[in-house]
């Protein structure tokens, strides 16, 4: 998704780089300096023709008009490679300058304060920095190895095994990333040297690893309960059953498809998977500490007795109590694990301000009635406006990071829903489903983005992604399931 | 978001050359803070006070499990975490902006930058820090006029908003007042860096990235 990334795909890849003269380089690359040149150019003069048109019209040009610059600036400028934050933001005061004049900008700041004093996002801070003391502790692996016992004879078996321990793991996250990175340090070498299919061992540790926001708990899902104003304990609940299909979808295919053909997914040799019993059950300790720490966050948001905070909170003692007893606690560690934590946050909440901040916006200008008006105006069935919404969820996932995606439309889509009588919880699920889908697309899939930095280097973006799309259609049934019976989100919250 | 790396976040964003942990033995620990690579020396001094800001994180943890010991097991819950917490998670995010800009790691999509050459990624990085020194500029005013109105009574006199709550701290102004100082930390930043970019050829960005690789 950044830009080095893809960079070092393009140019080094393919000619030996020492071996010529750099200015050939340059001289072959001019069609990939003059296109993308001639493009930004014609990019950069429709934006700033934009901008002069929304500040010298201002509110005579109307909302749709609004409407239609106010996506087009920030496709264009998306599409240029710029920061979404900054992106968001800029267009989000052009906008309040155009609309209400400069005394409308002291709102934008007010509203980039209230966002990050709110007391839920809290919770996203601690949940982050559980997974990043997690990552750095030896929890996940000795759980993976636990899971060994139930691998057995069984074809496929160690794919089985993985996508068990991504569901244990996903309880104590509520992140995705540093998940597949350890899957893919850990289970994907297993798998490889096993001889498994690559397309199955590739896609078991993106698609389970992503399962991090799907099992509780789970930050999207406390930033959708903070937009759509819902229970963020009531999404908890009712996000176990569809994560659990999610899950069951997975390990079914990689039955089938090891069932149908043996050479797909070989169970580990004899030798390995002989250990007396002593051994397993010495084994199985390495699932007491993960079932301890779901239980206790888990445990107090479903038993009532903490916010989610308090409980995100627990969840980091408990981890940093796990790692002080299993001695793998240290200064440095601490302190790594912080500024991780820092890092990410700077990266999800500045794009959360600009969102929130462009939305706020929107909503002052009257988009928000509009856009209501306008969906709950057309003629169709209720339904068909909800799948009119997946998909545009489906091609926003293309592109856009989930934080930005639940705070652009969610404000606008969430009262649309509820006006047609469905219930904001079920739909909270169905976004988190898409947002599993958006996790594993090309072009610019995060889940790919960290296998690949943990993959062996013959593995590449383009094969991951290639053994990803089996994963997506599941993704996609599950999210068709879960459309046509909503009752799996709303049995457990008791809403159904 | 995530990641974590990100971190991953989830939302994170994905890291290149993975350096394995150093822990021995030890497969599964890998540190992703080890690939994003600060640009100018200001870059580089905000990234080491990242460390010492994100330690706010670990106090925010040991005051709110005080506070919920107080609470659950003493029943005597005090007046002040809760308020402080948001604070100091605040002060955190906002300079988290200012962390994630000297490490480059603000998400992006980077369509264009895939497909051209060193000239081109060597313009993009001049289009993309003039438009973050604009973006910070902008919203560092915005939250000027705001902090302005928290610092000062509408007659210029000083005094700082409080929250109104029992132990009424005067919290809102310093998060406001961190705000507007983060903002303008990088307005430097990317003026800095607006700077280099200008200074430097597709030489330079070729020289960058093969280091990275």
């Amino acid at each position: 998704m950044t830009s080095r990334n893809d960079v070092s795909q393009t140019p080094s890849g393919t000619t030996p780089e020492n071996a010529e003269p750099e200015n050939a380089e340059d001289r072959a690359a001019t069609w990939r300096d003059r296109v993308p040149q001639a493009v930004i150019a014609v990019v950069l003069l429709l934006v700033a023709a934009i901008a002069w048109y929304v500040l010298t019209t201002g509110k005579a040009m109307g909302i749709e008009t609004g409407t239609v610059l106010m996506v087009a600036s920030l496709l264009l400028m998306v599409l240029t490679g710029l920061p979404l934050a900054v992106v968001t933001t800029l267009i989000a005061l052009l906008f309040t300058v155009g609309w209400f004049g400069p005394m409308g900008v002291p709102l934008v700041a007010s509203r980039v304060y209230s966002f990050i004093s709110e007391y839920v996002l809290v919770a996203v801070p601690m949940f982050v920095l559980m997974a990043s003391i997690l990552d750095r502790s030896g929890i996940a692996r000795d759980l993976y190895n636990a899971m060994r016992v139930w691998a057995g004879g069984l074809r496929g078996g160690v794919a089985v095994q993985t996508l068990v321990a991504a569901i244990f793991l996903a309880a104590i996250s509520g992140i995705i990333g540093g998940e597949i990175v350890l899957l893919g340090m850990i289970a994907l070498p297993q798998m490889l040297r096993l001889g498994y299919d690559r397309q199955i061992a590739i896609g078991t540790v993106c698609a389970g690893g992503s399962l991090g926001t799907m099992i509780p708990p789970s930050i999207v899902l406390i930033v959708y309960g903070l937009t759509a104003n819902v229970s963020i304990g009531d999404l908890f609940l009712a996000t176990i059953l569809p994560g659990l299909l999610l899950a069951a979808l997975y390990i079914a295919y990689i039955l089938v498809r090891c069932y149908l053909n043996p050479t797909a997914g070989p169970p580990a040799p004899k030798e390995e998977r002989d250990m007396p019993l002593s051994q397993k059950l010495v084994q199985l300790r390495g699932v007491v500490i993960p079932v301890l720490v779901a239980v206790l966050v888990l445990g107090s948001i479903y038993g009532g007795v903490a916010s989610v905070t308090e409980a995100a909170c627990m969840g980091v003692v408990g981890v940093l109590v796990a790692a002080a007893i299993r001695r793998e606690l240290s200064y440095k560690m601490l302190k790594d694990a912080l500024a991780q934590t820092l890092n990410t946050c700077g990266m999800i909440i500045w794009i959360g301000i600009g969102a929130s901040t462009l939305v706020g916006v929107y909503n002052l200008m009257g988009g928000t009635r509009f856009m209501n008006a306008a969906i709950t105006g057309m003629d169709v069935a209720p339904i068909t406006v909800v799948i009119m919404m997946m998909g545009i969820l489906l091609v926003l996932g293309l592109f856009m990071d989930w934080i930005g995606i639940a705070l652009l439309t969610m404000p606008i889509f969430v009262p649309i829903i509820t006006d047609l009588g469905f219930d904001p919880i079920w739909f909270g699920i169905l976004f988190a489903i898409n947002m599993q889908v958006s996790y594993i697309t090309p072009p610019f899939g995060p889940a790919a983005f960290y296998l690949k930095s943990v993959a062996p280097p013959d593995i590449s973006l383009a094969d991951i992604f290639k053994s990803l799309w089996p994963f997506i259609l599941l993704q996609l049934i599950a999210l068709a399931t879960v459309l046509s019976f909503p009752q799996i989100a709303l049995w457990l919250p008791g809403a159904g | 978001m995530t990641q974590s790396r990100h971190t991953p976040d989830p939302a994170s964003r994905p890291t290149e050359t993975p350096e394995p942990g150093e822990a021995e033995g030890d497969p599964a620990t890998f540190d992703l803070l080890e690939s994003a690579r600060p640009l100018t020396a200001l870059d580089r001094l905000v990234d080491r006070a990242g460390r010492a800001v994100a330690v706010l994180f670990l106090i925010a943890v040991v005051i709110s499990f005080y506070e919920i010991v107080l609470r659950y097991a003493f029943n005597a819950p005090t007046i002040w975490v809760h308020e402080t917490v948001i604070g100091l998670i605040a002060v955190c995010y906002a300079f988290g902006g200012a962390f994630a800009l000297a490490r480059d790691s603000h998400i992006r999509i980077s369509l264009i930058t895939a497909i051209s050459g060193p000239r081109t990624r060597h313009f993009l990085h001049i289009v993309n820090s003039a438009f973050s020194l604009l973006f910070a500029v902008a919203l560092g005013w915005a939250a000027w006029l705001m902090t302005e109105e928290a610092w000062f009574a509408p007659t210029g006199e000083f005094r700082l908003d409080r929250s109104g709550s029992a132990w009424n701290p005067p919290l809102p102004a310093l998060v406001k007042g961190a705000l507007f100082v983060c903002l303008c930390l990088m307005a430097v930043q990317a003026l800095i860096q607006l700077i280099y970019w200008l200074r430097s050829d597709a030489s330079t960005v070729r020289a960058r990235e093969d280091e990275d690789a």
